[in-house]
Formats: C-alpha cells, sequence, structure tokens
C-alpha cells in the first residue's frame, strides 16, 4: 500500500470545555484522503475529569502514537511544537455569575491601573522637582517669576496625554496604525513564556502524556 | 509672545519624553500584562491602556494645578487603597524583572519555600510602610 502524509499542526496552548479532547479542538489537520482526515480529526486524545480544572501538556509523539496505531501506513508529518497545552475549563460562560465576576475584576483592574498611573506621576513629578525646573526655565524665557501655573504646564500635560496616546497607538477603539500596540505585544510574549514554562515543569515532574 | 510659544514647545516636547519612559517602564515591568493574565481579561488590553493614560492626564493636571478634589476620605481611601495595589504590584515586579528570585534560589540553593520568601517581602513592605509613617513620624 501506498504511504500518506498527514501534516499536524497543534496549537502551543488551547483551552477545551469538553470531558474528551479530540484532535480538532486544538489543532489543524492536513492529510490528502478526506476519510483518514475525518477520522484523525476526531480521535479522542485524552479525557478529562468532569469538574477538574486541569492543564495538561501532551507530547506531539503521543499523538502520533495514537495515528500510527490506527493507521500504520500513515506518515505524520508535524509542523508545531514538540508538545502542546491543553487547558480543560469545564464552566459555563454564560453563567450570570461568571459575567459579574468577570466585569468585577475589569473594574478593579481599571481602577488600579488609574489610579496607580496617576499616583506614580505625581510621584514622578515630585520626586524630580519638575515645579522647580518649570518655574526655573520661565525665569530664562521670561525675566521673571512666575505667578501660578504657566504655559509650561499646560504644554506638559498636553505633552504627556499626547505622548502616551503615540506609544500606546491608539485613543480608546481608533487605532491610529493597525500594528498591535506594546501592551498587546507584551501580553502575547507574557503568555508564550507562561506555556514555555508550563510545558518545562510537568516534563520535569512526570506529569506530562507521553510515549510509554 | 515669541518666548510664550518656545516655552509651549518646549514643555510640549518634555511631556512626550516623559510619556514615553513612563510607558517603557510600565510595559516592561510588565504589571499591567501580569494584572491582566491573573484575572484572565487579556482581551480588555485596550481599556486598561485607555485608564493608564486617563490616571496620568488626571494624577498630573491635579498635581500641577494643585486642584480640590471634593471626595472627602472615602474618595482617599479609595485612592489609597488601588493606589497602594498598583505600587504593591510594581515593587513585586520589579524584583521578578532583575530576576531577584532565582538568583537568590541558585545562590543559596533553597529549592523550595519560594512562595514564603515572597510573603514574607510582601509583609516586609507593609511592615516598613507602616514605621515608616506611624511609629518613624511620631
Amino acid at each position: 500500500m501506498e504511504s500518506v502524509n498527514l501534516y499536524l499542526k497543534i496549537e502551543r496552548s488551547s483551552t477545551i470545555n469538553n470531558n474528551n479532547l479530540k484532535l480538532k479542538d486544538v489543532g489543524n489537520i492536513y492529510c490528502n484522503d478526506m476519510d483518514i482526515t475525518h477520522a484523525v480529526e476526531n480521535m479522542t486524545i485524552a479525557t478529562f475529569h468532569k469538574d477538574l480544572e486541569v492543564r495538561q501538556v501532551i507530547t506531539v509523539l503521543k499523538v502520533i502514537e495514537l495515528i500510527q496505531n490506527e493507521y500504520p501506513n500513515v506518515t505524520v508529518i508535524n509542523l508545531g511544537d514538540p508538545e502542546f497545552i491543553v487547558i480543560h475549563r469545564n464552566i459555563d460562560k454564560n453563567s450570570k455569575k461568571r459575567i459579574i465576576l468577570e466585569k468585577i475584576k475589569i473594574i478593579s483592574v481599571c481602577l488600579i491601573c488609574f489610579f496607580g498611573a496617576a499616583f506614580t506621576i505625581m510621584t514622578f513629578n515630585n520626586d524630580v522637582g519638575v515645579d522647580e525646573v518649570f518655574s526655573k526655565l520661565y525665569e530664562l524665557f521670561m525675566d521673571r517669576k512666575p505667578k501660578g501655573n504657566t504655559i509650561l504646564q499646560v504644554g506638559y500635560i498636553a505633552g504627556l496625554t499626547l505622548g502616551m496616546l503615540i506609544f500606546f497607538n491608539h485613543l480608546s477603539k481608533h487605532r491610529f496604525s493597525d500594528e498591535p500596540t506594546p501592551l498587546e505585544v507584551e501580553m502575547r510574549l507574557q503568555e508564550r513564556d507562561v506555556n514555555d514554562a508550563t510545558a518545562i515543569s510537568a516534563g520535569r515532574n512526570n506529569k506530562i502524556i507521553d510515549v510509554d | 509672545m515669541l518666548n510664550q510659544i518656545l516655552l509651549f514647545l518646549i514643555s510640549l516636547v518634555c511631556g512626550i519624553a516623559v510619556s514615553g519612559g513612563f510607558i517603557a517602564f510600565i510595559i516592561l515591568i510588565g504589571i499591567i500584562t501580569e494584572l491582566a493574565g491573573k484575572t484572565h481579561t487579556g482581551d480588555k488590553i485596550l481599556l486598561y491602556e485607555d485608564m493608564i493614560i486617563l490616571g496620568v492626564t488626571t494624577g498630573n493636571i491635579v498635581l500641577l494645578y494643585h486642584l480640590s478634589l471634593p471626595f472627602s476620605q472615602v474618595g482617599m481611601a479609595v485612592f489609597g487603597v488601588f493606589a497602594g495595589i498598583f505600587t504593591g504590584c510594581l515593587a513585586g515586579a520589579l524584583a521578578e524583572v532583575v530576576d531577584i528570585f532565582p538568583i537568590l534560589s541558585r545562590r543559596l540553593n533553597i529549592h523550595k519555600g519560594l512562595p514564603y520568601l515572597i510573603t514574607a517581602m510582601a509583609l516586609g513592605k507593609g511592615f516598613g510602610t507602616f514605621v515608616q509613617w506611624f511609629i518613624l513620624k511620631n
């Protein structure tokens, strides 16, 4: 029989809701033979306990073994990472309690960001003595001492806000360019680090699903 | 008039430079990504960015113009709690960025009990602030 190539691309990490982990939940498969593609897509790789929230690391080797057990003449070519992470969370995404909880979380983080940013900029301005520098600058330019606030403060505030908008690359939902913002980039980097750390520590503690 | 315009331009550029530094620091230290990750609200990151911008602008205006904020004790408590959380996160994130804990655990060969170390540090920060404000000042 002629050998068939099967290309496998599994996402680095994915969250699933049902108890039986099917291959199509976590990645894409390409194969010339439609029957094999369909069968492999619906192959169960692992089963989870119903109410348990787990973060499971599975190696692609295990998946290849499962496929080869069913179809010995298929050559599996892995296009992704050697292992992948499945987060099993059996929760109702639309339950009222969850939505309210999420709203509370978002509001809290917003408040922390808002007051935290306000506080840190105040301490910064105080620390470096912005007021003194401004009054010196004013004297240099105008040859007299400033009375209260001057044009410098106005410019500083405008510049601060403008600079933030430029660096963060958006004004609320309106973006200046379609590039991801620096925070979005950082978010993805952190996600990658967390995935790597999860895979490594699972490997060290033998909590990985691998070929025997 | 020309002087005024020049002053305005200088301060505008100053503001942009400071905000650049502020954002670079906040992003490098990973505090917002950490908060969003912990609360599983990564999709709201744009909203958090808006809040940072809003917060910096408000704080700046309030400080420079000595605005009066008629929110009394409750307002101060709200401000204190959230500004405190932020500063705490900042201190923790700073320690994390410079790899204090991995280096310490390697040097001293501590492989267990790191959570206790971190708890001790957090309690120490609280205690230190308490001593500074309530004991040393009296």
